[in-house]
């Protein structure tokens, strides 16, 4: 997240959204799936990719697809 | 095609290359314009144009923007002041109405191609105007694929294919513009894997991007070869040693039929092999032999196996002894007068590649795959060969060191070093660059490393800007002998600078060196500076690792050193020299 955002991951708040963290912009927003994706051996739909709009909500897409963060 | 692990690997290095660098100066300025979103491939240039130590700094244009961009003078593009444009355009965006199947007849489409191009080229013309000293990579890619794809026949007008091939051929006639535009074709390269695996069909309706990561990596490698090759870096001799390389076994063993070499199996890889080498000899590669045999086992080969493709003539330089391959590499360095960065060698003996390697980290060492089916591809995908394009010059050159042995063995025959040189006929013509002559000057400026007087890397942009400069001029040397034409092998600039002319500088091709066409070039440079009022001329020397061979050259030459640097002749009382082996043109003073 620190990677992709470019800032210190204490500077992200828990529940960051793209309203909350300014360098969240559209562009960081695909880097973040696809480096999700690399992480966690996961595929997001276009769909998805447009809901998901929060850490919380990343994090439970990711504890329902892979049990990794549950 | 690159595995998924080193697309995240170089996207990585490259953001952190680009944290380390970000209050460096930069050594590259390098403009993106697109007609899709590529804003992601930033790190994947930083991580590749890192390899040759640029620093660079991105100007990203606003996507679908490119002529406007290059077409406008006051764009933020031209403000940038660019030394690298990247054109990056997609088939189905140049082309967009006939994708989007609007109705169109055959002719309505033909000129919908030729608008597209005919925009393109006006805003390309601007750019090679505007940034004299920007390079500008275009390429297009997706024109591979059909508008209407399940109509099969590629001849069918309701396919689409007739159309994107116009395109293609006309997208490629755009590097015909200037010297400084280089064609990155993506899809020769990218097809054999097949272009999905560089899109991502969310990635475009979501952002409007054609390509996926894996994409943005291949392209910035792919343009990287391609900015590689521009710059001239690549290596000009193919070292090859013959038993398990040149064929399969040893011919001193197995005799003349035991050797693995023919038609079929894999006596036609390693035939294969031998032909990867000839393609590299035709585009300018020149092909030198270092094995360990017995030179009459050698020569039967040669002439009696009638699986060969490769012919004796066809190599510069042989070395069949039982020497140290390094000693054998040295010398042919020597006889070549190539340095050894020049050289690539390919030995399939691991052994010989590490003695080499080791002793040799100049010369570039491929691993050779132990696998010989495997070998024929691996050669024709080395990139240290690449070229833009062949010039004349690469051309002759191949030609002119079979020249070179006969005039070595005219030498040896002759008496004195000057009936030597008169005998060779020589002919020089000197004139001041043009259009013609301009790109070839480039190259010397950025190939010529021993007799080079300061080693001034001048692009071809540097070179057209000086041209309209009043103070300076600059001149190329062409030389033809007996034996043939060398083409231009030097290339000189003058300054003048109130009564005094400095020749900023002067360099020969290795090749042409050694039969006093130094001097007469010089000479010629006193009598053009006396001739437009100078006083003095000054000759200008800057030491590097590989030049010092012309430290003496001015000194030698009745030159007064000022300093280690500064050499100066006093042009009131000189007398020109006369060079009575050499006959001399000089073409037209513009």
């Amino acid at each position: 997240m620190s990677d992709v955002w470019g800032v210190p991951v204490s500077d992200i708040p828990d529940d960051a959204t793209p309203e909350s963290l300014a360098q969240w912009d559209s562009i960081r927003h695909l880097q973040f799936v696809m480096a999700l994706e690399a992480e966690f051996q996961v595929r997001f739909t276009a769909e998805e990719m447009v809901a998901l709009r929060s850490l919380p909500s990343f994090e439970s897409y990711l504890a329902e697809h892979t049990g990794a963060l549950s | 095609m690159l595995p998924e692990k080193d697309i995240a690997l170089r996207q990585r290095e490259g953001e952190r290359i680009a944290r380390l660098n970000a209050h460096s100066k930069e050594t590259l300025r390098v403009g993106v314009l697109s007609t899709f979103n590529v804003g992601l491939i930033e790190p994947f240039l930083h991580e590749r144009l890192s390899q040759n130590g640029e620093i660079p700094r991105f100007y990203m244009g606003p996507f679908g923007q490119v002529s406007q961009e290059l077409l406008n003078p006051e764009s933020a593009l031209h403000h940038f002041q660019p030394n690298v444009v990247i054109v990056l355009t997609a088939a189905q965006d140049l082309l967009a109405p006939i994708f989007h199947l609007e109705r169109m007849d055959d002719g309505g489409r033909r000129a919908y191609v030729e608008n597209c191009i005919s925009d393109l080229r006006s805003a390309l013309l601007v750019l090679v105007r505007e940034q004299p000293g920007a390079v500008c990579y275009l390429s297009c890619i997706n024109t591979c694929e059909a508008p209407i794809p399940n109509v099969l026949d590629p001849s069918s007008a309701l396919r689409g294919q007739r159309i994107l091939q116009q395109l293609l051929t006309e997208f490629t006639a755009l590097s015909s513009l200037s010297p400084r535009i280089v064609n990155v074709d993506w899809n020769w390269d990218t097809t054999p894997g097949g272009t999905d695996l560089y899109d991502d069909d969310r990635l475009w309706y979501l952002a409007r991007m054609r390509l996926n990561l894996r994409g943005l990596a291949q392209f910035s490698q792919l343009f990287y070869r391609h900015y590689c090759a521009y710059r001239g870096t690549s290596r000009k001799v193919l070292v090859t040693d013959l038993d398990g390389t040149l064929w399969g076994g040893v011919v001193g063993e197995a005799g003349l039929q035991g050797i693995v070499l023919g038609g079929d199996g894999i006596g036609l890889a390693f035939q294969d092999v031998q032909r990867a080498m000839l393609a590299y000899l035709e585009s300018g590669v020149l092909l030198a032999i270092c094995s360990k045999n017995n030179p009459a086992d050698v020569l039967d080969v040669f002439e009696k196996h009638s699986g060969m493709v490769l012919r004796k003539s066809h190599f510069a330089g042989t070395r069949i002894n039982w020497k140290d391959k390094t000693q054998n590499l040295r010398d042919l360095a020597d006889e070549l007068n190539v340095d050894l960065d020049s050289f690539v060698f390919i030995d399939d003996n691991p052994a010989e590649r590490d003695l080499v390697r080791t002793l040799m980290p100049e010369v570039l060492v491929p691993e050779l795959p132990v696998d010989p089916v495997q070998r024929p591809r691996f050669l024709r995908k080395l990139t240290c060969f690449d070229r833009i394009a062949v010039t004349k010059e690469d051309r002759v050159r191949v030609d002119s060191y079979g020249q070179q042995a006969q005039r070595m063995e005219l030498k040896s025959t002759s008496k004195s070093f000057e009936q030597f040189l008169a005998s060779l006929q020589q002919v020089v013509s000197i004139e001041p660059v043009h259009s013609g002559t301009v790109a070839r000057a480039a190259q010397l400026c950025q190939r010529t490393n021993q007799f080079n007087l300061t080693t001034k890397r001048y692009t071809l942009g540097d070179l057209e800007n000086f041209s309209s400069n009043k103070i300076l001029e600059l001149y190329t040397l062409r030389a033809r002998d007996r034996y043939g034409d060398n083409g231009v092998v030097g290339f000189a600039m003058l300054r003048f600078v109130g009564d005094v002319a400095e020749i900023d500088t002067l360099l020969m091709s290795c090749r042409a060196l050694g039969r006093k066409l130094e001097d007469v070039f010089l000479s010629f440079l006193a009598q053009r500076a006396r001739d437009r009022g100078a006083r003095c001329l000054e000759g200008h020397y800057q030491a590097t690792a590989k030049n010092s061979q012309a430290a003496k050259f001015y000194q030698e030459r009745s030159f007064v050193p000022e300093d280690d640097n500064v050499f100066v002749l006093d042009l009131t009382k000189y007398t020109p020299l006369t060079i009575p082996e050499v006959s001399l043109e000089v073409m037209t003073i513009a």
